[in-house]
């Protein structure tokens, strides 16, 4: 676990350096939720029941922006042979490159999530730290698959296209289940404690989690 | 005492094999050459020895460590200079060496290493602004920072020029004089000459030959050209 965050250290600060990612990730979120608010009524009632989906979206497009990336950086220089040369296990690599996809996230979700509320001028009925807790769940559930089939995919041609053409059939359960849970936090006002989808989200990262580090070898390996 | 004892290694790319049963030995504190032409394979045995590669059959061993068994130990035991430099180009020389080291956990005087490769001067400096040759020294130090025993070297010289290639010659000559172990793995027969007193020719994975490079270079030489 501790060299996962010295990897994940040591890519937020190149991160954070060029801001190259975060940027265009901030920027698509900023974008989709503009032409949005430009495009529908902020005080409909119709605006109000499809907004968790669309703040949900704009998080996991944004994200699949900076997943996309995960692997190729170091594919691409050639620095992945220097971490697969040391002594650091493969599933170091994956866990520390679900760290710094996470953060990138969490910091996404941060900035949006205040903008999506001005916008919109939307007033969530339950908790607020609730729905940032269910964002971020989902997000970890989003981030175990798509930083494993960023690896897969390394290879392939289209890389950006491949991610989400095989992330999205496998990302659905979560898809669904967050919005479920969004949608009883943000319009019914329920406590994120008698929300049923939780266990599911859960139960769907820890399988998936699972599953990323038994084959995440045999995808790395060449 | 053999350093590295490699025994019916073989490894497939899908249909390819691009190591076919090849077994070997190298002595401890020798400097030795692995050469052949463009696709025999070389790459792919550093790779093999460096554990970036697992072997599809057949054993490595490394100072008595087998590189699938012990391969931490194998790792720790043994530094990789390629022809790409492995840094991270965004991060600075003194960074990179900084994060290696906590990856290899190793309290390495940052200082005394960049002293030893005359890089004082540039170690602030973002890796991607440097020259090919200030790159290749940088690369030597991350590959040298945890003290390996063996030091793997994969067309280190590719892109440098002669001023660059004579410091990189007079380097490894030094750390031969430490009773290093040194794999050179070069296209060019004067390079290796020049550094080695032993080496295998490798043709299609295999081994061609076992030459000794401080008799018979024109042998060598026609060995190969033979090959291309």
């Amino acid at each position: 676990m501790r060299k996962s965050l010295i990897l994940a250290k040591k890519d937020l600060k190149i991160e954070f350096r060029n801001r190259s990612t975060l940027n265009l990730m901030f920027l698509f979120s900023f974008i989709i939720l503009l032409t949005f608010n430009f495009a529908s009524d902020p005080f409909s009632t119709q605006l109000r029941d499809i907004a968790p989906g669309l703040l949900w979206f704009v998080l996991l497009f944004a994200g699949l922006l900076g997943i996309s990336k995960t692997f190729i950086k170091e594919i691409d220089s050639g620095t992945i042979e220097g971490l697969k040369s040391a002594p650091i296990s493969y599933n170091e690599i994956l866990i520390g490159k679900i760290i710094y996809n996470l953060t990138l996230i969490i910091i996404i979700e941060i900035i949006t999530f205040p903008l999506f509320m001005v916008l919109f001028n939307y007033t969530i009925a339950g908790n607020i730290f609730s729905t940032l807790a269910i964002l971020t769940l989902g997000s970890i559930g989003f981030v175990v698959v798509g930083s494993f089939i960023s690896a897969l995919i390394i290879g392939v041609q289209n890389r950006g296209l491949m991610l989400q053409v095989i992330a999205m059939p496998l990302l659905i359960p979560v898809i669904i289940s967050t919005i479920l849970a969004l949608r009883e936090v943000m319009i019914f006002g329920k406590s994120i404690f008698d929300i049923s989808e939780i266990i599911f989200i859960v139960g769907y990262v820890l399988i998936m989690a699972t599953l990323s580090l038994l084959l995440f070898e045999y995808v790395l390996e060449e | 005492m053999h350093s590295i004892e490699v025994k019916k290694l073989t490894k497939r790319f899908g249909n390819l094999i691009a190591i076919d049963n090849l077994s070997l030995d190298i002595e401890e504190g020798q400097i030795y050459a692995i050469l052949g032409p463009n696709g025999a394979g070389k790459t792919t045995f550093i790779k093999l020895l460096s554990t970036i590669l697992n072997p599809s059959s057949g054993k490595i061993i490394i100072h008595g460590y087998d590189t699938i068994k012990d391969l931490n130990e194998t790792r720790k035991s043994v530094g990789l200079v390629s022809h790409n430099h492995l840094l991270y180009e965004e991060l600075s020389v003194l960074e990179n060496i900084k994060f290696y080291s906590e990856i290899f956990e190793v309290d390495v005087d940052s200082e005394k290493i960049i002293n030893k490769l005359n890089l004082s001067s540039v170690k602030h400096k973002i890796v991607r602004n440097l020259s090919r040759g200030m790159k290749q020294r940088a690369a030597i130090a991350r590959a040298l920072l945890h003290n390996p025993t063996i030091l793997l070297l994969d067309e280190p010289t590719t892109g440098l020029d002669i001023e660059s290639k004579d410091l990189f010659y007079e380097l490894i000559q030094e750390l031969r004089d430490e009773n290093a172990t040194i794999v050179l793995s070069t296209h060019s027969i004067e390079e290796a000459a020049k550094l080695c007193k032993k080496g295998v020719v490798l043709n299609h994975g295999k081994k061609f030959a076992e030459v000794d490079l401080t008799k018979d270079i024109g042998k060598v030489v026609e060995k190969i050209k033979g090959l291309q």
